[in-house]
This record gives C-alpha cells, sequence and structure tokens, in this order.
C-alpha cells in the first residue's frame, strides 16, 4: 500500500483510457468489485480474445475467477500475479495491477515512439530476401482485415446507440483553436446574414419612400380638393334667389291652404248639424200632419156616424190654426233647401256638391269669403225665385235667416283668425 | 492573458516526474521516478543531471531565498517514498539525510516564507516541522489517513494541510484553535495559500478547484474538469494561480475565473511551480516531460494607450486616438509593466526601462539585480518592490530617489492593496500587525507618522490629486468597512460605508468609487465629511450593479468612466456624471459665479450639495448661502446669514470652524486674534463651563462674565448650588458681581469688534 503505486497506477489508468476516474482513496478499504472490474478492462484491453469466467457471487467464484485470470496472463503474457494480495483488494493488490497495467503503458509509450521507428524501417524491409515472410505476413493480415472489417462495421452498427455518449463527449472536450474556427465560420454566417438583412433593409427602406411619395400625392390631391370644395361652398348658384323666393311664396300658399281647408271643414261641419236639426224638422212636422190627418179622419168619421154634433166654427178654427202651423213649419226647410239647391240642386246629391265645395275655398282669399257668401247668397236669392213659389209669401223672413248665416260667418271668420294666432301657422 | 507551453521532443525523464523547484535565480530542478534530478534553465533547456538519488522522490522544494543571504539559496530538499527527506546542495551533495521521517511516504514537503522551517506530511497524518537544516522541531498535527499537502501561511504562523475531503489550519501556537473544513467532496489532493493576497486554492478529486480566504470561506467554486485535479499553485504576486490536471493545465485569475486553457499531451500535472516573476511556470508530468509555460498576452490599457506583451519579449503599444501602433523589443523576457500617466514602465529579467508615452524610442534604462513584484506610478515618480532592494522610489529619468523603510517591513509582502502611492505619500500596511498604516514620505525614505485602526486593515488608498493637505486615505478593514481620514494632523476616521466590495480613487480628480451591495457608489466629493457631513448621502451616486458579484474589482477610474472587472472576469464600463469634476475646478480657482450658473444649469440636489460643500470650504458665504437654500437646508441657510453679519474676520472663520466641527481650532482662531470674549462666549453657548473658566483665567480675562453667566444659568435651573469647585472657588474670591459693570464690559468689547470689523471691511 504505497502512496507512489497508487499514485503512478492512477496515472497510468488515465493515460490507457480507463472509463472511471480511481481516486487514491479507493483502496484504502478492500474493495473486490473495483479490483474485479479493473482486472477484467486490463485483460481486454491485452488481448480482446482473453477468455474469462466473471463470476464473483460467492467466495469460490471470487478465487475461481483470480486464478482464471491469472493463468491466462501467465499464459499469454508471462505476468505471475499474487492471487493473495489480489483477493486482499487493498493496496497491495494495486501493486499487482500495477504489473498488467504499467506492461500496457509501457506498449501504449512505445506505440507512441513507433510511428518514427517505422518510417525508417519499412523501407529497409521491402525487398526480394523477404517475400517469404511477406507472405506470411500478408496472409495473417489479410485475416486481420476480415476481423477488423467485421468488427468496425459491428460497431457502426451500434454507432446510433452511442451516439448520444459521443456527442456529449464531443461537446465536452473542445479545444481553442476549432471553437475559434466556429466562430469565425459563425462570424462570416451573421456577417452574410447582416448584409442580407442590409439589402432587405435597403428594399423596405425604398418601398418606404414610394409609398411616402404615394402618400404625399394623395395628400396634395386631397388638398386640391378640399380647396376646390370649399371655392365651390362659398360660391352662390345662380337660380338660388328664384328657389329662394319660390320657396317663401310656396309656404305662403301651403298656409293658406291649410287655412282654407280648416274653413271648408269647420263650415262642413255647420252644414252637417243644421241638415240634421232639419231633418228632425221635417219628421216632427209629418208627425203632426199624420196625427191631425188622422184626428180630422176620426173627427170625420164621428160625424159621418153622427155621434157628435159638428161644430162649424171649431172645425174652421181648428182648419185655419193647422194650416198656419203647416205653414211655418214648412217655411224653414223650405229655406234650408234653397240653400242647399244653391250649392249642388238637390239633397241627394250631397256629397257631390261637398266635393265640389271643397274645390272652391282653394283659390279664395279669407278676405274674399264674405263676398263669395254675398254673391251666393244673392244666386240664392235668384234661384229661390226661380224655386217654389209656395215660398214666396215668406220672404222677409227669409232675407232674416240670411243676416242670420252671415253673421254666424262672420263669428266663425273670428274664431280662425285666434286659432291660427294660437297655433303660429 | 494565456500559457504559452512548450516541451522538449524527447523527455528527459523516463518516468514519472514528481516534483519541480524554481530557484530564486531562476533554476529549476526536477524530480522524477527515474531517481533523477535535472537542472534545467530559465529557457526549458535541460543543462545537467544533479545526481541520482537511490529511493523515489515525491517531492522537491528549494530553499526560499532570503533578502541579503542569496547565496545561502542553494540547497533543496526532496521528500522521498521511504518516509525520509533529504538537503542536497545544487552541486548534488546531500547535507543531511534524514531518515525515517515520516512512516510511509512523506508526500508532501513546504519551506516558510522566511525560510526558516520545514513542513513534511506523509501517508501517516503526520503533519512534523523541521527546522533549517534538518533537525525536528515539533509535530504539528495529526490526521486521519494520508495527508496529501501542507503549506504555509502568509506570515508563516498557521499551517494549512489537508485530511481527506477536509482542509484544516492549524496555527503554530497550540493555544490557538484550529480551523476546519469540508473543502471539497472527495480527497484534497493539493492546496496552496498565497503570501502576498492570503487567498487559499485547493484541488481535490472531485475534479474541481476551488478558492477560499484565510478564514475558510469559499470565494470561488469551479465547475468540475475531467479528471481530478492534480497540482495548483499561486503565482507569487497573486494576481493568478495555474491549475493542472490530466492533459490540462488552466490560468485562472485570483478570482477563479479562467484566463486561458492549455490541452497538452503528457498526462497528469503533478506539481507546478512559477517563477519569482510570476511570469513562467515549469509543470511535472506524468509522462516524464517537463512542460514550461510562459505568460503572453499581457494587457495594461492606461487612458488612451493599450498595451498587450505579444510575446516573452515584445510588447506592442495601440494609441487607440490616432491608431498608432508602435512595437518595443526587448532583449530579456518582459516580466513586468506598468503605464500612467505620461510614462510606461517595463521589467525585463535584467533591466527597468522607462518610456515617456510621448516618444518610444529612447527609455531612461536603470539595471537590475532582483525580480520585481510590484510598480506603482505616480505622476512625478514611481515605486517599486524587488527582491533585492525591496522598495524604492525612482524618479522617470531612472535615478533612484530613496528607499522608504521601517523595521519589520516585508517587501515581499507588498501588493497594490496594502500600499498606497502618490506624489507626496506612501502608506503601507504594517504586516507585522495589520492595524497600523504607516505613512512614509517617498522623496526621503523617513516615515513621517501612523495611522491607527482598530482592528485589521485589507486594503488602502490614497487620493490622487491636490497637495497633500487635502490627501485622504481611504481603508477597508476586515469587516469590508470603508473608512476615510486625512493624513496630515490628528487622524479622523469617519466610517463612509459598510460591506464595500473594492474602492478607487479617481485618477484625476477626487471622488471616490467603490463597489458595496450590488451597488456602484461614487462619492463625488468625499471632503464633505469635513465641510457638513450631513451632506454626505446627498454627495453620492448610485448605480445599480446587482449582476457584479462579490470578488469584483475596480480597474479603472478615470474622469467619468469606472472600468469593472466583474466576479466572472468580463469587463464592463460604467460612467459617472462629469458635473462635479467641473465643479470642483471652479471652486478650487474659487471661481464661484461660474459654479452657481452651472448647478443652475443642472439643476440637480447633488450638484448643489457638492457646491455648498465646496463653498464651505472655500469660505464662501454667499454661494453657500445659495447652495443651501437651493436644498432646502434652512437652519443652515440662516447660520450661513448670520455668520455673513459677524463683524471680524476671525469671528466668521470661528463660526465656520464650527460649522466644521472644528470647535478647538475655531476657539485658537478667536484667541489669536484677541476676541476673548466671543472665545468665552462661544464655550458658555455650549454649556461647556469649565473650558470657559480655564480660557478666561489663562487670559485673565472675564472670568466675573463666565460667573455672571454660571449663575444666571443655575437660576434658571432652579437656584442650585454651585457644583464646579473651580468656579465655586472663583466666586468666593471675587465675591458679589456687579452685574452692570459685566454689562458694560460687554458692551465694550462688542463696540470694539464693530469698529475693528468696520475698519477691516473697509481697508
Amino acid at each position: 500500500m504505497s502512496y507512489r503505486e497508487l499514485r503512478n497506477f492512477k496515472e497510468i489508468m488515465a493515460t490507457l483510457g480507463y472509463p472511471r476516474l480511481i481516486s487514491i482513496e479507493n483502496f484504502k478499504v478492500p474493495n473486490f468489485d473495483l479490483v474485479k472490474e479493473v482486472l477484467l478492462w486490463l485483460c481486454k484491453r491485452y488481448d480482446k480474445n482473453m477468455e474469462i469466467l466473471d463470476e464473483t457471487r460467492t467466495v469460490q467464484d471470487r478465487v475461481v475467477f483470480l486464478k482464471s485470470v491469472a493463468e491466462e496472463l501467465l499464459v499469454k503474457a508471462r505476468i505471475k500475479l499474487n492471487l493473495k494480495n489480489l483477493y486482499a483488494s487493498n493496496g497491495f493488490a494495486v501493486r499487482e495491477l500495477l504489473k498488467l497495467a504499467s506492461l500496457l503503458h509501457e506498449a501504449h509509450r512505445n506505440a507512441k515512439a513507433d510511428p518514427d521507428d517505422t518510417d525508417d524501417t519499412t523501407p529497409a524491409d521491402i525487398g526480394p530476401g523477404h517475400k517469404f515472410a511477406d507472405l506470411k505476413l500478408t496472409r495473417s493480415l489479410s485475416s486481420d482485415i476480415t476481423k477488423y472489417g467485421a468488427h468496425l462495421d459491428k460497431l457502426l452498427g451500434s454507432h446510433s446507440d452511442t451516439k448520444e455518449a459521443a456527442a456529449r463527449a464531443l461537446g465536452k472536450n473542445f479545444d481553442i483553436d476549432t471553437l475559434q474556427k466556429h466562430l469565425h465560420r459563425e462570424v462570416e454566417a451573421i456577417r452574410e446574414q447582416a448584409e442580407q438583412m442590409d439589402a432587405t433593409l435597403q428594399n423596405v427602406e425604398q418601398d418606404k419612400s414610394n409609398l411616402e411619395a404615394k402618400i404625399e400625392k394623395k395628400k396634395t390631391e386631397l388638398e386640391r380638393s378640399e380647396k376646390r370644395f370649399q371655392s365651390l361652398q362659398t360660391v352662390r348658384p345662380a337660380f338660388m334667389d328664384e328657389y329662394e323666393r319660390l320657396e317663401a311664396e310656396l309656404s305662403a300658399q301651403y298656409s293658406l291652404y291649410v287655412q282654407s281647408w280648416r274653413n271648408l271643414s269647420y263650415l262642413e261641419n255647420e252644414l252637417d248639424v243644421i241638415n240634421a236639426l232639419e231633418q228632425e224638422k221635417i219628421a216632427e212636422n209629418d208627425r203632426q200632419l199624420k196625427h191631425m190627418q188622422k184626428r180630422l179622419r176620426e173627427e170625420e168619421l164621428r160625424i159621418l156616424r153622427g155621434q157628435a154634433k159638428v161644430d162649424e166654427k171649431a172645425l174652421d178654427d181648428a182648419l185655419l190654426e193647422s194650416n198656419m202651423a203647416g205653414a211655418r213649419a214648412i217655411k224653414r226647410p223650405g229655406a234650408a233647401n234653397s240653400r242647399r239647391d244653391g250649392r249642388g240642386g238637390s239633397a241627394g246629391d250631397f256629397d257631390g256638391s261637398d266635393l265640389q265645395g271643397g274645390a272652391m275655398p282653394m283659390r279664395e282669399d279669407s278676405g274674399d269669403e264674405g263676398e263669395e257668401e254675398e254673391e251666393s247668397g244673392e244666386e240664392d236669392e235668384e234661384e229661390d225665385s226661380d224655386g217654389q213659389g209656395a215660398f214666396n209669401q215668406d220672404e222677409g223672413e227669409e232675407d232674416d235667416d240670411l243676416d242670420d248665416l252671415e253673421a254666424s260667418d262672420d263669428e266663425l271668420e273670428d274664431g280662425e283668425e285666434d286659432d291660427i294666432d294660437d297655433g303660429n301657422f | 492573458m494565456k500559457f504559452k507551453v512548450t516541451q522538449l521532443p524527447a523527455n528527459k525523464h523516463a518516468e514519472v516526474v514528481t516534483g519541480v523547484s524554481w530557484s530564486a535565480g531562476n533554476d529549476l530542478l526536477s524530480v522524477a521516478d527515474d531517481k533523477k534530478v535535472w537542472l534545467w534553465n530559465v529557457e526549458g533547456e535541460p543543462q545537467a543531471q544533479v545526481i541520482e538519488t537511490d529511493t523515489f522522490c515525491t517531492e522537491l522544494r528549494w530553499i526560499p531565498s532570503i533578502q541579503g543571504r542569496a547565496k545561502d539559496a542553494d540547497v533543496f530538499v526532496v521528500g522521498c517514498t521511504d518516509g525520509s527527506f533529504k538537503l542536497i546542495s545544487k552541486t548534488g551533495r546531500v547535507e543531511k539525510a534524514v531518515p525515517s521521517a515520516h512512516s510511509g511516504a512523506v508526500t508532501s514537503l513546504a519551506w516558510s516564507h522566511d525560510g526558516s522551517s520545514l513542513a513534511t506530511c506523509g501517508e501517516d497524518g503526520h503533519v512534523k516541522s523541521w527546522s533549517r537544516n534538518g533537525f525536528f522541531r515539533a509535530n504539528l498535527a495529526q490526521a486521519e489517513g494520508t495527508v496529501h499537502t501542507v503549506c504555509w501561511s502568509a506570515e508563516s504562523e498557521q499551517i494549512l494541510f489537508s485530511s481527506g475531503k477536509h482542509l484544516v489550519i492549524s496555527p503554530l501556537q497550540p493555544s490557538s484553535k484550529q480551523v476546519m473544513w469540508k473543502a471539497h467532496d472527495a480527497p484534497v489532493l493539493k492546496a496552496d495559500w498565497n503570501k502576498v493576497n492570503n487567498l487559499i486554492v485547493s484541488g481535490g478529486e472531485d475534479c474541481k478547484y476551488r478558492v477560499w480566504d484565510a478564514y475558510g470561506r469559499q470565494l470561488y467554486s469551479s465547475s468540475p474538469a475531467e479528471y481530478s485535479i492534480s497540482a495548483v499553485a499561486w503565482a507569487p504576486n497573486g494576481r493568478h494561480f495555474a491549475v493542472g490536471s490530466f492533459n490540462m493545465l488552466r490560468l485562472c485569475d485570483k478570482t477563479g475565473w479562467s484566463h486561458s486553457r492549455d490541452q497538452p499531451e503528457c498526462g497528469s500535472l503533478f506539481d507546478i511551480a512559477w517563477t519569482a516573476d510570476s511570469t513562467q511556470i515549469a509543470a511535472a508530468t506524468g509522462s516524464g516531460a517537463v512542460i514550461f509555460g510562459q505568460l503572453v498576452q499581457r494587457e495594461v490599457s492606461c487612458a488612451h494607450l493599450e498595451l498587450r506583451q505579444e510575446e516573452a519579449h515584445t510588447l506592442s503599444v495601440v494609441n487607440v486616438l490616432d491608431e498608432t501602433h508602435e512595437d518595443l523589443q526587448f532583449k530579456e523576457r518582459v516580466t513586468e509593466m506598468s503605464v500612467s500617466g505620461g510614462h510606461l514602465v517595463v521589467v525585463t529579467a535584467t533591466q527597468v526601462c522607462i518610456y515617456s508615452t510621448t516618444n518610444w524610442n529612447t527609455p531612461h534604462i536603470v539595471e537590475l539585480r532582483g525580480t520585481v513584484s510590484l510598480i506603482l506610478q505616480a505622476k512625478r515618480h514611481f515605486a517599486m518592490v524587488d527582491t533585492i532592494n525591496g522598495l524604492q522610489v525612482l524618479n522617470f529619468d531612472g535615478r533612484m530617489l530613496s528607499q522608504p523603510k521601517f523595521s519589520a517591513m516585508r517587501p515581499d509582502a507588498l501588493s497594490s492593496f496594502n500600499v498606497a502611492y502618490s506624489d507626496d505619500l506612501l502608506a503601507i500596511i504594517d504586516v507585522a500587525d495589520q492595524k497600523t498604516i504607516r505613512l512614509l514620505d517617498p522623496l526621503t525614505g523617513k516615515q513621517v507618522g501612523t495611522l491607527q485602526h482598530s482592528i485589521e486593515v485589507e486594503h488602502i488608498a490614497l487620493s490622487q490629486v491636490g497637495d497633500i493637505s487635502r490627501r485622504r486615505l481611504v481603508l477597508v478593514d476586515k469587516n469590508r468597512d470603508l473608512h476615510i481620514t486625512p493624513v496630515q494632523g490628528t487622524q479622523e476616521m469617519y466610517k463612509l460605508h459598510i460591506m464595500v466590495d473594492t474602492i478607487r480613487w479617481n485618477d484625476s480628480n477626487n471622488s471616490l468609487a467603490a463597489v458595496a451591495d450590488g451597488m456602484l457608489l461614487v462619492w463625488f466629493y468625499p471632503e464633505v465629511i469635513y465641510m457638513d457631513r450631513d451632506l454626505l448621502p446627498s454627495t453620492i451616486s448610485k448605480q445599480p450593479a446587482f449582476e457584479w458579484g462579490k470578488t469584483v474589482e475596480i480597474i479603472e477610474f478615470r474622469d467619468t468612466r469606472v472600468q469593472v472587472r466583474r466576479s466572472d472576469g468580463a469587463i464592463v464600463s460604467a460612467s459617472v456624471s462629469p458635473y462635479p469634476t467641473i465643479l470642483e475646478k471652479f471652486c478650487t480657482a474659487a471661481q464661484w459665479e461660474p459654479a452657481l450658473r452651472l448647478c443652475r444649469y443642472v439643476k440637480s440636489p447633488q450638484l448643489w450639495a457638492c457646491l455648498a460643500a465646496m463653498a464651505v470650504a472655500g469660505k464662501e458665504l454667499h454661494t453657500a448661502e445659495v447652495a443651501y437654500a437651493a436644498i432646502d437646508q434652512v437652519d443652515k441657510l440662516l447660520y450661513m446669514c448670520h455668520i455673513k453679519e459677524l463683524p471680524t474676520i476671525e469671528a466668521r472663520e470661528a463660526e465656520l470652524l464650527l460649522f466644521r466641527r472644528r470647535q478647538a481650532e475655531a476657539v485658537q482662531v478667536l484667541v489669536q486674534g484677541g476676541w476673548v470674549y466671543r472665545a468665552i462666549k462661544l464655550f458658555i453657548r455650549v454649556f461647556q463651563w469649565e473650558k470657559a473658566f480655564e480660557l478666561a483665567r489663562t487670559q485673565q480675562q472675564h472670568i466675573d462674565t463666565v460667573l455672571y453667566y454660571r449663575q444666571k444659568h443655575l437660576a434658571q435651573l432652579g437656584n442650585r448650588e454651585e457644583t464646579i469647585p473651580k468656579l465655586a472657588q472663583a466666586a468666593q474670591q471675587i465675591g458679589q458681581l456687579n452685574e452692570a459693570a459685566i454689562r458694560a464690559k460687554i458692551d465694550a468689547e462688542k463696540a470694539r469688534e464693530r469698529e475693528r470689523g468696520g475698519a477691516r471691511a473697509a481697508s
């Protein structure tokens, strides 16, 4: 268990490329697993085809394992191992392991130095005198080539499995030069990219300037249009005066129309009322007439039967009285009729006269109304004179009625004017 | 910066090389498992085989050369695997062999820095100390298992060794306690303790190297390498360390980040040795090769000049202003260089070349014998530390001005941290007693004074601008507290900040930069402490610097630019406001109007605060008034107005001194001017009755006035008894006080002041 041997063993194993780090403290306590692992690895390094039983679960197995290793090594490498020390797997085992390891290390160092030697020796070896030896060598080499070829194939096959580990290993161990080269390449790529970017940037700039020019053009156009619009707004069109005048006229006309329409509506309403009253009076007269006729008939019958004495005087009075009453009753409808006739003839044509009357006030000023009425009144009188003579005796009373009508018309006019004021026409 | 690695094509040693060591004269010895010891020269050429030993050797160490005893240093020691060690002379004679020093192999050896004792450790877990001649001194420690490495502390009072995964610092005095901590996750293989920066670096089988301070606090931990770290070594100047592993050599900064990485094909590096000038290493390798690494591509810069050491013998100077390029060739390898102000100092192996930055053709050359470890430049001269002459001050013509010295000065321990240098002063932390800072005159080399701090000081720096009366020294102590003090007159420590990582004065003005708590702090006008320390917080600029880390270093602070090296080694720049500098220029030239205009233009309270302090320093009351008004300090504004109205110059000066918290000086000014009453009144105002009485007594004036005021005071407090015996005695002597007479006297004094003040003002 020596400090120096442990240190050298560690160094040699690192040089040989043992995949695990060996610590200086690893063999402080017996560690058979490590010894076995190292031993196996070294044996494989020495000869790949070495056949070793690597069963070490029981004590017996371990002994067998060590024995087999020692035998193999004795035969193949002429190394004598102390099995006791190995089995103890402490510092003394290191000494045993070191025997094998230093052998490999020596080979490793010589291999490094070799290339120079072979360069010198190979030309000397080639010559006619060595043909036989060459033949042998070639044979073994050719078999080696196939063997290594197969192995290489296998290794390449397993490449995909070890890819990740390889990548990690590659990633871990980089040197400055390659890094620098990579960096340079990267820099180059970036520079190119930057140039490209510059080009695109320039294109974009160009587009931008184009667009800006367009915008500018549109803007000036817009400005021009706006100016024109404003100038147009300030100019007064030629027909405007006429239009305004006509408009004012139209509104005046319209208000007139509305007024006339209202007057007409009012008057028609009045007419309806009067008509209704007259209808009622006619009905009343008819009823009285019938009643009187009935009474007269009964009287006549009674007289005929002789049941009652005929009071001649009373009868005359009664007749006279009834005539008087009838004349009075008839006179008013007659006046109404004449008026209606003045407008449109008979009572049956009432609707048609209504339409006619509706159209008429449109062309009338409110001031003319009275005159119209008067004219129509005169017409009425003329027609009346043409009409039923039965009523001629009552002309005076008719005039009274006409006066009444005119008065009512005046009243209506006043009311209308008030309405107009109120309604803000 | 990186190593230029060279290696002989054929190995001189057949087996694993186990130890290398440089002598003071730059001779290298290597020892290997083929039992041969080879001598190499500094160029890496093998010279001769010194001796063939009879046992395997594990390590080899030269006795360190001691100043004045250089010829003794021709002896080296080798540790052997049989547990012995041998002292062997350079000629190959075995001077002394100590058999069975340890049971099992001797794993490591270390000489104390003064070369007086040797420490050995071995497989048996013992750590032992031996005298220079190989006599056993003491068993220092006993550890479990193999002790792989041992080294001495900076003062050689403690010893560091590994114990499994732990590192142990054990003091030589058995009474003190030893410190032990878990350093690595696997056994520690190597450690080194630098005497200049007092840091420890260790490497272990967990494939990491770590940097520790002397108390075992971790400063850095590397990411794991592929193989275990088998060698670590500090450069003697403490700025770098080298790390070796299997097929790997790293150069790292002292804060841990790595400058470069090489992959020589040579197996594990078992030992690394630096030359005394810290420019070259040699490494013992597992393949039997001894590899050499020369530091190249070192860079220094100053303002517009950039220097780069391209090869061992050449320097290239680039002036970035006009893009001019200059190549300087030297006969020897360049070991040290420094550029500052208008001069470049280059140290080669045997010469010091002093260039003016305006003329690269004709340097002043000084011959050199020792190895230079430090160069510090001031404006008119520079200081240099070498191994033969120690600390020396030279002017830029190469003439030596002085050799500053004090007892217990250790030139080899001087570094840019414990030495501060300016044109008129040299401050050095006393290594023997780190609470003391010694002040020396660089022109005569005499000690002019000392500063005493309550705890150990770690870092000092001197302001660079102004004369010695305005020179300020800042120091960072063990608790990382930042203090400032003037260097002349009485020592007045004032704590500026706590937990400071690094500090630096501006090269061109009086501002101070520091990194603390993840902030970059700049004190634009540290003088404010002696003017009006209430203003201090408002004259500091703070910039966030969170990502800079704890081991940050300010490498340059010039004009408005702060250059900082972060913990990860990246150099970043920060800029500070230029206005305070301009303002200071105005104020030192007494141009108050432009100063006011500048402040009004900038409108920053910070600047106004600076101006207020500068105005108080310049005794310019009007400007001070305006400045205080601008920062809303009404009380101080009113006080300034009050001072302005005082009649005499002395009174004004005294009041200003009072404002600056200098009562003693204020009284002195008044007494010298003959204004005793005012001086007495000054004491009475703050109820310092005894001082007032003492002054009155020594001047034989106004004793009754003092008594009168005292009695009035006592009456106000409710007719108390007199408690000051002196005053009671005086009162008895004088008897009844005549109030009217006293009043008259006071009025007379006031009238005299007014009269005189008026007269002075007129003249």
